[in-house]
Parts: C-alpha cells; sequence; structure tokens
C-alpha cells in the first residue's frame, strides 16, 4: 500500500513540475516580450484614440457649421424646403428614419487572406437597396451616394468613398438604409441567403436608423452646367 | 476513504499533508497559468485595434479637411442674395439634378449579332447583363467621374441598375441594347480607370462571341439632370 501512495505523490510531484516549467517559460514569454511592447503599444493607441476624439469633435463642429452656412441666406420656405431635398439627395445631410440594419460578419474567413466579402457583394447589396427605393444608405459609416465606387486597396482593404471601410481590425459590415422596410426586405432576399450560404453570418433588422452625412466632397473640374 | 484504509496512522497523515500542497500549489499554478495566457492575448488584438485606430484617424484628417475646405468657401463669399441662388444651385448640381456638358468617354456596350438561338446554353455569353453596365459605371466612378448617364438615364444616388426579364431597368424605366455609357471627368483618367480585370474579360467575349465593348474619348458630352425625389421616410437630423 505504501508504494501506492509513492505513486500517487509522484504523479503529483510530476504534474506540479510541468506545471512550473510552462508557468516560467509563459512568464518568460511575457516578461521579455510584452512588458516594453506593451507599455508602447498602450501608449501609442492611447494618443491616438485622443487625436481621434478630436477630430471627432471637430467634425461635429464642422458639420453643424456648414448646416448652418448652406441654408444662411435663404428665406424662402419654399426653397428651404428644396435645400433639404438636394442635401438627401447628394448625400451631405446626415438623415433618420426607419428602414433596416444589416450587418454581416465575416469571421469564418482568413482575415490575413483578405475579407471573405468582396466588392462585388457590397455592390450588389447597395444595388439592390437601391431599386427598392432605399432613401438613404451607408456601409460602415461611409453614405452611398451616387459617386461612391466600392473598390479593393491593396488585398485587404476595401474603400468606399476613397476611404478604407475595415473596422476594428476584423471585417464584419453595418449596412444602413432608411426606405419602405417591407420592400427593402423584399428586394434584399436573394443577397442575404446568397452570403449565409457561402458562410457569412448575416442579420437583418427592421429599425429607426440615422444614416450619416457624406463627407467626401463633390468636385467638378470638367462637368459645367450646362446652359 | 478504502484507498487509506489499512494503511498505518502516520503514513496516511503525511500521504494527505503532501497531497494537499500539492493540490495547492497546482491551483495556484493553475491561476497564474491563466493570468499569463490572459496577458499574451490581448496583444493580438491590441496590435489590430491600433491598425484600425490608425485607419479611423486618416479617414476622419481627410474628412475634416473636405468639410473645412467647403465651409471657407461658403463664408469667403460676401455677397448674401448671391450667395443664397449659387449655394442652392450648388446643392442641385451635387444631387445630379443639373444637366452638365464636358469631355470625357463614351462606352458602348451591346449584345452579339451572331445569336445562337435562345435556348442555346450559352447564349447568355452574347448578350449584355445589368451586372456589367454597373461594373463598369463603378469603375468610371473610381476614375473621377463627375456625371454620368446610361442611355438617357442619369446615374444618381438612387440609381438601380437590375435585369427584369429581357430589359434592364435603370431608374425603374426599361432600357434596351445598345446601351451607351456616357462619363464626364478627366477622358485619360476614366480610360484608365477601365483597365480592370471586369474589362479585359468583356473585351475577351467581344473577341469571342461578338459582343461591343468599345470606349472612345469625346470633348463634348452632354449629360441630362436626373428626376427630383420626394423623401418620405428620410428626415434631415444634425450629424452625432
Amino acid at each position: 500500500m505504501k508504494h501506492k501512495i509513492i505513486i500517487a505523490i509522484t504523479v503529483v510531484a510530476i504534474v506540479f513540475g510541468s506545471l512550473i516549467g510552462i508557468g516560467s517559460e509563459m512568464q518568460k514569454l511575457v516578461n521579455t516580450e510584452n512588458e516594453s511592447q506593451q507599455i508602447r503599444l498602450a501608449d501609442t493607441i492611447n494618443r491616438s484614440q485622443q487625436r481621434i476624439d478630436n477630430l471627432k469633435n471637430r467634425q461635429k463642429e464642422l458639420t453643424s457649421q456648414l448646416e448652418v452656412a448652406r441654408k444662411e441666406d435663404i428665406h424662402d420656405p419654399t426653397k428651404l424646403v428644396q435645400m433639404a431635398q438636394y442635401t438627401v439627395m447628394d448625400g451631405t445631410a446626415a438623415v433618420k428614419g426607419t428602414g433596416v440594419r444589416i450587418t454581416i460578419d465575416d469571421k469564418g474567413a482568413n482575415v490575413q487572406k483578405g475579407p471573405l466579402l468582396d466588392t462585388r457583394d457590397l455592390r450588389k447589396i447597395i444595388n439592390a437597396l437601391r431599386s427598392a427605393g432605399a432613401e438613404a444608405i451607408s456601409v460602415n459609416g461611409q453614405r452611398i451616394v451616387a459617386t461612391s465606387a466600392v473598390v479593393m486597396s491593396g488585398e485587404d482593404r476595401i474603400m468606399i468613398n476613397q476611404v478604407p471601410i475595415s473596422k476594428k481590425g476584423s471585417f464584419s459590415y453595418e449596412v444602413l438604409a432608411i426606405g419602405h422596410q417591407d420592400t427593402l426586405l423584399e428586394n434584399l432576399k436573394y443577397e442575404i441567403s446568397d452570403l449565409q450560404e457561402s458562410g457569412m453570418k448575416v442579420d437583418v433588422v427592421r429599425e429607426i436608423v440615422s444614416v450619416p452625412s457624406y463627407k467626401r466632397g463633390y468636385q467638378f473640374n470638367y462637368a459645367k452646367p450646362s446652359l | 476513504m478504502p484507498f487509506f484504509s489499512d494503511v498505518n496512522d502516520r503514513a496516511k497523515r503525511r500521504a494527505i499533508i503532501m497531497m494537499t500542497i500539492g493540490a495547492l500549489l497546482t491551483g495556484a499554478l493553475l491561476s497564474f497559468l491563466l493570468k499569463s495566457f490572459a496577458a499574451g492575448n490581448t496583444q493580438v488584438p491590441t496590435q489590430a485595434a491600433r491598425v484600425a485606430l490608425e485607419l479611423e484617424e486618416e479617414t476622419l484628417g481627410q474628412e475634416n479637411r473636405t468639410l473645412e475646405s467647403e465651409l471657407l468657401k461658403l463664408q469667403s463669399d460676401s455677397n448674401k442674395a448671391n450667395q443664397a441662388e449659387e449655394a442652392l444651385a450648388d446643392a442641385r448640381n451635387k444631387a445630379a439634378l443639373t444637366a452638365v456638358t464636358g469631355p470625357g468617354v463614351i462606352v458602348t456596350l451591346d449584345d452579339s449579332n451572331q445569336l445562337p438561338s435562345a435556348d442555346a446554353q450559352n447564349v447568355n455569353l452574347y448578350i449584355i447583363h445589368e451586372e456589367y453596365l454597373r461594373e463598369v459605371v463603378n469603375a468610371l466612378w473610381n476614375g473621377g467621374a463627375e456625371a454620368i448617364v446610361i442611355n438617357d438615364q442619369r446615374v444618381s444616388t438612387h440609381t438601380g441598375i437590375v435585369c427584369s426579364g429581357s430589359v434592364i431597368l435603370i431608374n425603374n424605366t426599361p432600357q434596351s441594347r445598345p446601351y451607351t455609357i456616357k462619363a464626364i471627368g478627366n477622358p485619360k483618367a476614366l480610360e484608365a480607370s477601365l483597365d480592370f480585370y471586369y474589362w479585359q474579360y468583356l473585351l475577351a467575349f467581344q473577341e469571342q462571341y461578338g459582343i461591343t465593348c468599345t470606349v472612345k474619348e469625346s470633348q463634348s458630352l452632354e449629360i441630362p439632370a436626373s428626376k427630383p425625389v420626394g423623401y418620405r421616410y428620410a428626415e434631415p437630423v444634425g450629424e452625432g
């Protein structure tokens, strides 16, 4: 019987020993690799976050000043209504209304290799929403207007309005659309089942959504109003 | 405890003490290990977070510069009455509600003349599909197009291009072959923007099946206005 105890103690000792081994190995890793890097990284992130907060505050200031400046000298109520209509159409006004929120999760894919959802899928979704009479659309915060091209930049960045729309280092997408909910959902059916079949997680909910304004600006260097 | 039932008391006590110490140390080590793993894991999302933040910063910076220049332009105009009219005309133009003229390119897409019988398996290869139009339009916008029209339909924020039987619906208006896409912008840049895989694929179809797929520069294009839209669901609100 005594040797049974010895066996038991030996097993404990072996487990114990190997744990110490793994533990100290882990600690070495954590100590040497992480500590200084982690501190520097945390610092970089903090400063980046601060600059982003400042930029966001500045953007709020600018958009509200612009809203005022665009209408400032228009006193005729008919013209004010027209102005509101034009700025919904060119996307420079942020809008709110009933519609749908579509979230697409790409996580099954190899993030290093680039997104599973491609630009063609996004263009199809946008086209389906447009033909369903969507009054405003955004993809990951970028308002979709006439000139919004959806293209790849390099191997792993999707660009809309010439800015990257990848979010928080992973490929997830949020498409917002304002319009008649039943029509929007009906038109999306085909595109959504297509994406789900290829293994993506897609959720669609009816919601009151806030679609941000288009901030890229318009340039007319070649097109002149016809006389 | 049947395992220890016939061992003498001393050995029993000693074994229990040893096991207890072992168990305690194991527990302590396990909790330490878990902590190390947790610390190790935060590094991966942290690097990713840094990249994401950089992108966000870049985007916000670009957007703010554009907004600033528009604001400056609006504020620098001193004639108030003119400014109101100008602001309205400017917005109407951005919304694609003004007819425009300028240089650019004309793209022509058409079905093949050597169409096989309608029930032939590969008949699809001989005709122009709505996706071709969408891909070309997307490429032209990417090349800096300022206005686009397909046949007589101006492409606006709300323009859908969908297939409905044998016709293509653009702005819910049936369009048929040939499809003429006019785009105003820098002709060279627009032409260069068409140099992408999809265009190559259309050129290959032209070669093999006889579809038409051409692009030519033009110094003077006329592009009509799109129709105004009445909004029923979207309400302008302040940002943020």
